[in-house]
């Protein structure tokens, strides 16, 4: 608890660079987060529809796109390039959208203002973990126009068809075997960047590990901070049940980074230097064949990658969605005019979440090879995390019972969030079930399972926290009834797009495949994929709506005023947009963030801080 | 509002549903085949290369046999004066063989009226058109690794290895045609043979699950690229070369090609043409034995010189499309050709065009060759071995 | 307006439930299952279908009615309470019993397919072998591999038929031969990368790693055949209920095209003479003179 008195003004005057640029900020640094999260996010979307084009006609000659593709592939889409669409669109989804956008552009820039604080307890850090995603961001953009094409090994990455790289030759030219000549062309010296004989995308992949280490990095400054600042610089008051729960979302979500990550980086890592390096982590003994081609002899396993990979990356499914389940609490309490229904169970249920989330990773392999005993534990650890998440919707449904609803763009994505995370999470328990398992393990019906959690759930959470917060951040209002349109076409697209995956799922549809119309099991499934397709693409086109209304209210959207939703907690006592240092003065708490309808004040809201009228820097008003 | 939207949106998704019919698997009518533009490989490089070439690596190949002392010719380098006979080359075969979508063979055989198309059943028996349903099936199964026009660069060729064939030699390994070793070309079933069992130990897989009309029409397609790409490569070689034309007529020395070469693919498909062995002496130790001595003596069939160690160390080297193979190694039971008695039967008897196996029915008489075939087919098997105290260690 | 919302929201989910309601109807479903084992796997489904579906349509029911219900309007005041303990206990318990018995309900399922000691003995066994894109199947021809007490006396010959193929095997690509009633121990290879070998109706997955043999197994129910020899053909035929088989991990640009088609003979006889005539094929050393062709 370190401040007392106020801080003094600083006396620095930063100039444009430091100021938007090489801020230490952490609002500046949230909304640069937001920024490159949204680019990417429209790059992942662009990406995905390229994918339902190919599977909603597959052989045919589609009017223009057609076209684009050169001659030399017939005018479609090649295989290989179809691979690299659907490992980009995901790779891109999950570290270049959804976690900087909630951790690295909410987390930065509520933490500090919710729980009263200045700044960060690391500015510092903090800037150089934006800046960290700047080589992550050229380096994955550049994957895709190296020879080969960018990753296309599934945004997993299982070796071997990853990690394979030829054997090395070192100093002998293929061709002549004579030591290196130095008259040859430099091209036929061993190449910096090593080919795959399992397929095309071997430069790619190499990038893609790279780029994924500086995201790692960036984000494990992130939760250093986000932990330090949480337990060390709450205001005087702001108890940790006193917190919002988008606090107590970031705050386990932080952890969960902290301990998860260094595995996957070190698999990175591990990864790497079998490409590049040629150690054989992933190389089983005997080595591979590839026609002519064969590795060298080995000494690993390729199942040491699965476990390494998901042991963070399970955690990291929970790192994409407890901040928006935080953020959905948040809203639906300001926007019931009602107290948050059972707020600790609600910091337990994330807490448990968070823990069983460690103990589960092994459900992404249950038919992997590994021994099918160990499935059996992972499978009741899994199935019992259903049950903190069914508490959460639960306590959801209790705030809104008895309440007095605001039905803005804000709440609406909120609702959307509940309602749709019921059916991901529901479906989750078919896969959970391990002979269930057996069939319907990488088919549809698992990208159905985690497009629910993530785009109708996580990406309607972060859709909601823009709405709500953009008045913070930008002083502006987003105009509210396009705020609706966008919702009501993109809930309904996305139902029209995600929904009949399940259904697609059920009759074993395959997943990652370039063509389903050859097998006799899927053909029939053909209406329901070229609906799936039409659906994407309208749901892809309904994003502009969202893309215009940000970028015009920017310029000429109306005046947001201090506190638009009348809400509690601390963030909304500070000016819209907050300044430089936060609060004038330092917010002294009374009470938590959730007592709408108190009877003991005339209005429905009550502001967690005591003094929270001087907490703008406008002219205190007259005692009242 | 929000409700108009919906019940309107609900009715074109619906009306989706009917959209699933209206595709086109074909190339689009307007596709042309491409002129060649990549050099077109003579001879090899005296030197031998060290192992296959990396993935990757496939289109850096001419330049690299051209530094090491191989020829090669560069459509890149036809004067002003020749792009202008190039030019009549490419329409001539587009008169000839058609587009993509619209692909066809026009011609005679040799000098008689029959047509070409029959004959080589590029037609079937209703006399409707394989050639087009065959250019669907191709460009949906095997464009991507053997290209558009069927010149082995497809878009993930590099990356296999071996690379996949070629047809624009119009050089095929597999053939049980026994044609002399300079014009052989494959029997239709000995394609049919390749696409219904893949092979072997490469990336080109067993298509055995397409029906026999799917690969009948496939066949007549590979047939069709095959004519079309020697006709054009030995065409522009004479271009290149500054070499006398037909009647001084490009148009008149593509006609020639055509007629000379089909004539080959015809006379490949005769049944006096199919490699008929005497009759199966049964398989025995004395056979295996003799096989055995057959095979390392250098005197008579002498496999161990190229298939050094019974194929474990054998040394890499150029073939005639450029690309770098080796002698098979037999102790892995690989056969590329096909593992059945009567494919080894014709490997031995005619060789394997274009990859240095020279035929060896001549020097070798057919109980021999039978011979040999009962000692390939024991050697990957050590129990096999021990059991008939064959010595390969 | 306001109460239109939770209409829309209701719209929306009664639409996604009448889909799935259809789905069966128009053949949007599982595939039609074979497999002894099937059965067990497809009540757990429809088990934990009935689960989900009523805690569904409970609580997007109570969702659209409070929406409904408390769609606010100016002046009034929402209720003001923070939680009631005996409903967190209620709705803690409740489902954690439903999910406990939802585990352990299938643990032996899973071990009855899985576990290599708990699998059946075997009638006939075989090697598959995926590689970059198709399926090497090796049969044993041998008769002291075919047939439970057969493979049961020559436990240890199996074991090292198959580490190494044998001089008298089978190869074929891409069709797995079956009998009706026959337990089927396949040994799964590969060569180059992680494929897994799936038969949609056998319900049955499994994951190949290079550098592991991992053993499977299945077997098809009694009256399943789905072959059967074709005296003109003189060849058996294409099954008439489409049994694939495919690939279920990514393993490069070709992984879509790894289809392989399972045949169930109607008995170990059929089989039989399906696995001679194949291998007479394989041993062919004629030319039939006359069709210009074997």
């Amino acid at each position: 608890m370190s401040s007392g008195t106020p801080h003094a003004v600083h006396a620095h005057h930063p100039g444009f660079i430091g100021k938007y640029i090489f801020s230490t900020d952490h609002k500046v640094i949230g909304i640069q987060f937001l920024f490159s999260g949204l680019i990417f996010l429209f790059i992942g979307g662009a990406l995905a529809m390229l994918v339902r084009i190919q599977l909603g006609w597959p052989g045919a000659q589609i009017p223009i796109l057609s076209t684009l593709f050169p001659a030399s592939w017939g005018q479609r889409m090649d295989p290989a390039f179809y691979n690299m669409l659907f490992s980009m669109h995901a790779s891109v989804m999950i570290f270049f959208v959804i976690i900087p956008l909630l951790a690295g552009a909410f987390g930065n820039f509520l933490i500090p203002l919710m729980i009263g604080a200045k700044d960060m307890a690391f500015p510092k850090l903090n800037m150089c973990s934006y800046w960290f995603m700047w080589p992550a961001f050229i380096v994955i953009l550049s994957s895709f126009f190296v020879e080969g094409g960018a990753g296309a090994s599934g945004w997993t990455s299982y070796p071997t068809v990853a990690s394979v790289t030829m054997p090395p030759y070192p100093g002998i030219d293929f061709a002549t075997g004579a030591e290196e000549n130095k008259s040859l062309p430099e091209k036929t010296k061993a190449a910096l960047f090593k080919d795959s004989p399992a397929q095309p995308a071997g430069k790619g992949q190499i990038l893609w590990l790279v780029s994924l280490i500086f995201v790692g990095v960036s984000s494990m400054m992130g939760s250093v901070n986000y932990i330090t600042t949480i337990i060390n610089m709450r205001a005087p008051g702001m108890t940790l049940f006193r917190m919002p729960l988008s606090i107590w979302a970031m705050f386990i979500t932080a952890i969960l980074q902290a301990m998860a990550l260094p595995v996957l980086t070190v698999a990175l890592f591990l990864q790497l230097l079998d490409k590049t390096f040629n150690t054989t982590f992933f190389l089983p003994p005997a080595g591979l064949d590839f026609g002519n081609q064969h590795t060298a002899v080995g000494g690993g396993q390729p199942l040491l990658w699965q476990h390494l990979f998901w042991f963070y990356s399970h955690p990291a499914v929970y790192i994409m969605i407890l901040p928006a389940m935080g953020f959905v609490s948040d809203i639906i309490a300001t926007f019931s005019r009602k107290p948050l229904f059972g707020y600790r169970p609600m910091v337990y249920s994330l807490a448990g979440i968070a823990g069983l989330g460690f103990i589960v990773w092994g459900h992404h392999m249950f038919q992997s090879g590994m021994d099918p005993r160990l499935g059996t534990g992972f499978m009741i650890a899994t199935i019992m995390i259903a049950l903190p998440s069914a508490v959460k919707v639960f306590n959801w449904l209790g705030t809104v019972w008895g309440a007095n609803i605001q039905y803005t763009t804000p709440m609406l994505n909120a609702l959307a969030f509940v309602s749709m995370f019921v059916i991901g999470g529901l479906s989750g328990i078919f896969m959970a079930a391990t002979p269930v398992d057996i069939a319907i393990h990488d088919t549809y019906f698992i990208v159905a399972h985690l497009h629910y959690v993530l785009f109708m759930s996580s990406l309607f959470g972060i859709f909601g926290a823009i709405y709500f917060w953009y008045p913070k951040m930008f002083g502006k209002m987003m105009s509210e009834p396009w705020g609706k349109v966008h919702f009501a076409l993109t809930f309904v697209f996305s139902n029209c797009t995600f929904y009949p995956m399940h259904i697609i799922g059920i009759g074993l549809q395959p997943r990652r495949y370039f063509d389903w119309s050859d097998f006799g099991f899927t053909r029939h499934l053909g209406p329901l994929n070229t609906f799936i397709s039409i659906s994407a693409l309208l749901l892809g086109l309904t994003q502009l709506i969202f893309v215009a209304n940000f970028l015009f209210s920017l310029v000429w959207g109306k005046k947001s005023g201090l506190n638009p939703w009348h809400s509690n907690s601390l963030e909304w006592s500070a000016s819209s947009p907050a300044p430089h240092g936060n609060f004038p003065v330092v917010p002294i708490v009374d009470r938590g963030p959730y007592e709408y309808a108190s009877p003991d004040v005339e209005e429905d809201y009550q502001p967690q801080a005591r003094n929270a009228a001087a907490l703008s820097g406008q002219p205190v008003p007259a005692a009242h | 509002m929000a409700r108009q939207t919906i019940a309107g949106l609900a009715l074109l998704m619906l009306s989706t549903f009917c959209m699933t019919g209206c595709d086109n698997e074909g190339y689009s009518d307007d596709m042309r085949y491409p002129a060649r533009t990549d050099p077109i490989f003579i001879k090899a490089p005296d030197t031998q290369p060290y192992t296959v070439d990396p993935p990757g690596a496939l289109n850096q190949l001419p330049a690299r046999i051209k530094e090491l002392g191989g020829k090669i010719l560069d459509p890149k380098d036809l004067t002003a004066k020749k792009s202008q006979e190039r030019g009549q080359l490419e329409k001539r075969l587009e008169e000839k063989f058609g587009t993509p979508a619209h692909p066809k063979v026009d011609g005679k055989v040799g000098d008689s009226e029959e047509d070409l198309a029959e004959v080589l059943k590029l037609r079937d028996e209703d006399g409707k058109d394989m050639l087009a349903a065959g250019s669907k099936l191709f460009r949906r199964h095997c464009l991507h690794c053997h290209g558009l026009t069927g010149d082995g660069h497809g878009p993930t060729a590099e990356w296999v290895n071996p690379h996949p064939r070629d047809y624009r030699q119009g050089i095929f390994k597999f053939s049980s045609s026994n044609q002399p070793a300079g014009t052989r070309k494959p029997r239709r079933e000995d394609l049919t043979r390749t696409l219904r069992n893949g092979i072997e130990g490469t990336s080109m897989p067993s298509f055995g699950l397409l029906s026999d009309s799917d690969l009948d029409e496939l066949v007549s397609y590979v047939i069709h690229l095959s004519l079309r790409g020697e006709v054009e490569s030995v065409v522009m070689q004479k271009l290149l070369g500054d070499d006398n034309l037909e009647d001084d007529s490009v148009v008149a020395e593509t006609d020639k090609q055509v007629g000379r070469l089909a004539n080959y693919w015809v006379q490949a498909q005769a049944v006096k043409s199919l490699i008929k062995p005497d009759p199966y002496p049964g398989f025995s130790e004395k056979s295996v034995k003799n096989g055995y001595k057959l095979f390392i003596d250098q005197s008579q069939a002498g496999c161990v010189s190229c298939h050094k160690d019974f194929g474990r160390q054998n040394n890499y080297k150029w073939d005639d499309w450029g690309t770098i193979v080796r002698p098979i190694d037999f102790t892995s039971g690989v056969f590329r050709g096909g593992r059945r008695p009567i494919d080894l039967y014709w490997r031995i008897h005619s060789g394997i065009r274009g990859s240095g196996m020279s035929a060896f029915f001549g020097p070798l008489n057919s109980d021999q060759i039978w011979d040999l075939v009962n000692f390939l087919q024991v050697l990957p098997y050590p129990e096999m071995r021990r059991k008939y105290g064959i010595e390969i260690d | 307006m306001k109460k239109g919302w939770s209409i829309f929201f209701g719209v929306v989910i009664a639409g996604i439930t009448g889909l799935t309601a259809v789905s069966p109807w128009m053949g949007w479903w599982l595939p039609k299952n074979l497999c002894v084992f099937g059965k067990e796997t497809d009540d757990l489904f429809y088990l934990i279908l009935w689960i989900v579906t009523f805690f569904f349509l409970l609580t997007e029911g109570i969702l659209v009615y409070a929406l409904f219900r408390y769609a606010g309007e100016p002046g009034r005041r929402a209720a003001y309470f923070h939680g009631a303990f005996s409903l967190e206990l209620i709705w803690t318990l409740v489902p954690a019993v439903i999910l406990l018995f939802i585990a352990f309900t299938q643990v032996q399922a899973w071990n009855r397919i899985k576990v290599a000691s708990r699998m059946p003995p075997p009638d006939q066994i075989m090697e598959v072998s995926a590689r970059q894109f198709e399926w090497r199947v090796r049969y044993p021809t041998d008769p002291k591999f075919l047939g439970q007490d057969a493979l049961k006396e020559n436990a240890s010959a199996v074991d090292s038929w198959g580490k190494e193929a044998q001089f008298d095997d089978l190869r074929v690509v891409n069709q797995i031969h079956i009998w009706e009633g026959s337990s089927v121990r396949v040994h799964l290879k590969t060569r180059d990368v992680i494929h897994s070998f799936f038969l949609p109706n056998m319900r049955i997955k499994q994951d190949a790693l290079p550098g592991k043999t991992i053993p499977v197994w299945f077997a098809a129910e009694k009256g399943t055949a789905n072959t059967k020899y074709n005296d003109e053909t003189r060849k058996w035929d294409e099954p008439t209920v489409d049994c694939d088989l495919a690939c279920a991990e990514l393993c490069g640009w070709g992984h879509y095209k790894m289809r392989g088609k399972l045949y169930i003979h109607k008995d170990r006889e059929d089989y039989e003479k399906w696995l001679k005539q194949a291998k007479e094929e394989q041993d062919r050393h004629a030319v039939d003179s006359a069709a210009g062709q074997p």
